[in-house]
């Protein structure tokens, strides 16, 4: 684009307004000469000007001005005169012509014959928003988020876990000692609080990791391409195309994805999409799927993590499919318009500060929703008081009498079952209920070793240092061809994933995480889907979730040892 | 112009945005933008902002990128 060399001289400089108002201005002009206390301050054609438009500050001060009521009503004759003449007011009449005047001096001095009749975001949209070609895009651009969420968070992961495990817990022994605190509030600390609350907190760093490339595919305008991509898709399921954004909404949390569906135009598609939007993959999910992925498949979590996030999208076009055809019956045609944004890159000031925000909200859950959970669940643990296996306590028990539910699902321990039942208050609290059950009591067989307070954040420092040299090779290696951590691969068998291979076959911790996957939303989703459509979608979404999860479970496990895999 | 383009508001009788009128009328987009707030401000036009309007009790709201570039803020004709 290339500018004229023309200027303009701000001294000859006239704008011509057309001949109705300039002939106004000028009757104005020998009036306003008249008046030296408003010359002195405007120039007398600026002044003429603004009495025409019936600026209000100019007004007021020509009103105190001497003579300077019959200089205004000669001003508002000369402006119903233009009026009449235009048939508009004058403010507008001005404007036009200055917009008039910019408009032609733009198609003037700028040329346009050099730019290409296709933008970059036109060259970038014929691939990524091609019939055969968006889809696999898009399916890769997701392996490749959780392959980076899985493999670069990884040694961020084992940190965090290694600080509270260690030192955190270290401190907090050290502290409860001190002030002579008693035996069950020393093990409500260690083995609730810091084992509930930290095993949802060793998760930060990945979901941090998570929320950053979700925040960049928003941010790009990448996310509004797969809206548009997944148009067609909605179409076939029944649903509006509009739909398909507030369930995008849904892999982060499922509560603003339900108050999300308000810009849908009709009820029957808000009520739809919303009974749809918990089975999407929401953050709180996450924890799960990594803990059972590298628990169960090692090689493969990043493969499975995008398996079920995509499972989560399938199974809302089915069973959309299902409620467009019976439950939520005629549907008016209406047509999805989506502005696509051009593409840009989004300043890293701005990503981080968005992933941040999001990150806060998850650790402010766990400092708020999961302490408290942890807290109750100890308690739960330990009732009847003094009662030594967990299995007998209350929560064991009531955990207990439900577990065959579960049983042709292939998990049926009392452990998995009391975690889903916590996991009903928050998706998060399945990972720390497990932790508390599982870590918690290995905990308390295994003294910690004794370190200076020195020692401990040598030792933290040290361990940050490491774990990002680490995720900076694997970010590396991401690189094909490119391989920096070979040698140094290791199982990461902590005392969860002990517990949980222990505990599960293969088979039954996928039919676990399917179940995670479907069942009944958070209790937070619950509230948001009754504020939303009432009570009785509520229920509709609690009820038919956990069938389908339940079901879904069975054919999973049972499939699977049908063809040999269990 | 500002009379082109209010005669194309009354008669398309519908929300449009800055891009499809730029089109329509064949005016820069940038341009666009500073008629249409004068047109606002001089009470000719309302406008519609998807952040203020179907979302206001969103609490994604204001870091909710799809809806904000997505549905951009369009302008309706004032009666």
């Amino acid at each position: 684009m290339t500018a004229s060399d023309a200027t303009l001289s701000t001294k000859l400089f006239k704008l011509n307004y057309g001949s109705e108002i300039e002939a106004e201005i000028e009757r104005l002009l020998p009036l306003i000469d008249r008046q030296p206390e408003l010359t002195a301050s405007f120039k007398p054609r600026w002044l003429a000007i603004k009495l025409l438009e019936g600026e209000p500050d100019i007004i007021e001060r020509v009103k105190s001005a001497p003579d300077g009521s019959a200089l205004l009503a000669q001003a508002q004759q000369a402006s119903a005169r233009i009026e009449a003449a235009y048939g508009d007011s004058v403010d507008i009449a001005i404007a036009d012509a200055r917009y008039g005047f910019i408009h032609g001096l733009a198609r003037q001095v700028v040329d346009t014959s050099q730019l290409s009749r296709y933008t970059l975001t036109d060259r970038i949209d014929r691939i990524v928003t091609n019939r055969l070609l968006g889809l696999p895009i898009f399916l890769v651009v997701m392996y490749v988020m959780f392959k980076l969420v899985v493999d670069v968070s990884a040694p961020y992961l084992d940190w965090v876990d290694g600080v509270i495990t260690g030192p955190v817990t270290n401190w907090a022994a050290s502290l409860l000692n001190l002030v002579a605190a008693p035996e069950w509030l020393h093990a409500m600390i260690l083995d609730g609080v810091i084992a509930g609350v930290g095993g949802v907190l060793v998760f930060v760093p990945g979901l941090f990791v998570l929320y950053f490339f979700l925040t960049l595919l928003e941010d790009s305008g990448y996310m509004a391409r797969v809206a548009f991509l997944m148009d067609k898709f909605m179409s076939f399921t029944g649903l509006h195309g509009k739909s398909f954004i507030p369930l995008i909404l849904g892999f982060g949390c499922a509560v603003p994805a339900v108050y999300a569906t308000r810009t849908l135009e009709n009820e029957r598609d808000r009520i739809a999409t919303g009974l749809l939007v918990p089975l999407m993959s929401c953050s709180a999910r996450l924890p799960v799927y990594v803990v059972f992925g590298l628990a169960f498949f090692p090689q493969h979590a990043d493969l499975l993590i995008t398996g079920l996030y995509l499972f989560g999208i399938v199974l809302a076009a089915g069973i959309g499919v299902i409620f467009s055809r019976t439950l939520l019956k005629d549907n008016p045609d209406s047509i999805f318009a989506l502005e696509l944004p051009p593409y840009r890159l989004p300043p890293l000031k701005g990503l981080l500060t968005h992933t941040w925000a999001k990150t806060k909200e998850f650790v402010q859950k766990a400092g708020t929703v999961i302490l408290a959970v942890s807290i109750v669940l100890w308690f739960l643990m330990n009732l009847p008081w003094g009662v030594e296996n967990p299995r007998q306590s209350l929560f064991g028990q009531v955990s207990a009498a439900a577990a065959p539910i579960f049983a042709p699902a292939g998990f049926d321990g009392w452990e998995a079952t009391g975690s889903l039942m916590t996991g009903f208050i928050a998706k998060e609290v399945v990972v720390s209920t497990m932790s508390q059950i599982y870590v918690g009591e290995a905990d308390g067989e295994e003294p910690a070793s004794e370190t200076t307070f020195g020692e401990d954040v040598g030792e933290i420092i040290v361990g940050f240092g490491t774990a990002t040299i680490d995720a900076g090779k694997m970010l590396v290696s991401l690189i094909p061809g490119v391989n920096l951590v070979e040698v140094e691969e290791e199982e990461q068998d902590t005392a969860l994933s002990a517990a949980l291979t222990a505990n599960l076959s293969p088979l039954a911790a996928l039919a676990f995480l399917i179940f995670v996957l479907v069942y009944t939303p958070c209790v937070a989703t619950l509230g948001a889907i009754k504020a939303e459509y009432g009570q009785k979608w509520m229920w509709v979404s609690a009820t038919y979730q956990f069938a389908l999860a339940w079901l879904l479970a069975v054919l999973v496990y049972q499939g699977g040892q049908f063809l040999g895999w269990g | 112009m500002l009379k082109e383009i209010m005669a194309e508001f009354r008669t398309a009788r519908a929300p449009m945005c800055v891009d499809e009128l730029s089109r329509t009328l064949e005016i820069d987009a940038s341009a666009l933008e500073g008629i249409l707030d004068t047109l606002v401000q001089r009470g000719r036009l309302n406008v519609i902002d998807p952040a203020n309007y179907t979302c206001v009790t969103c609490p994604a709201k204001g870091g909710c990128v799809i809806l904000t570039n997505g549905l951009q803020k369009s302008y309706v004709f004032r009666d």
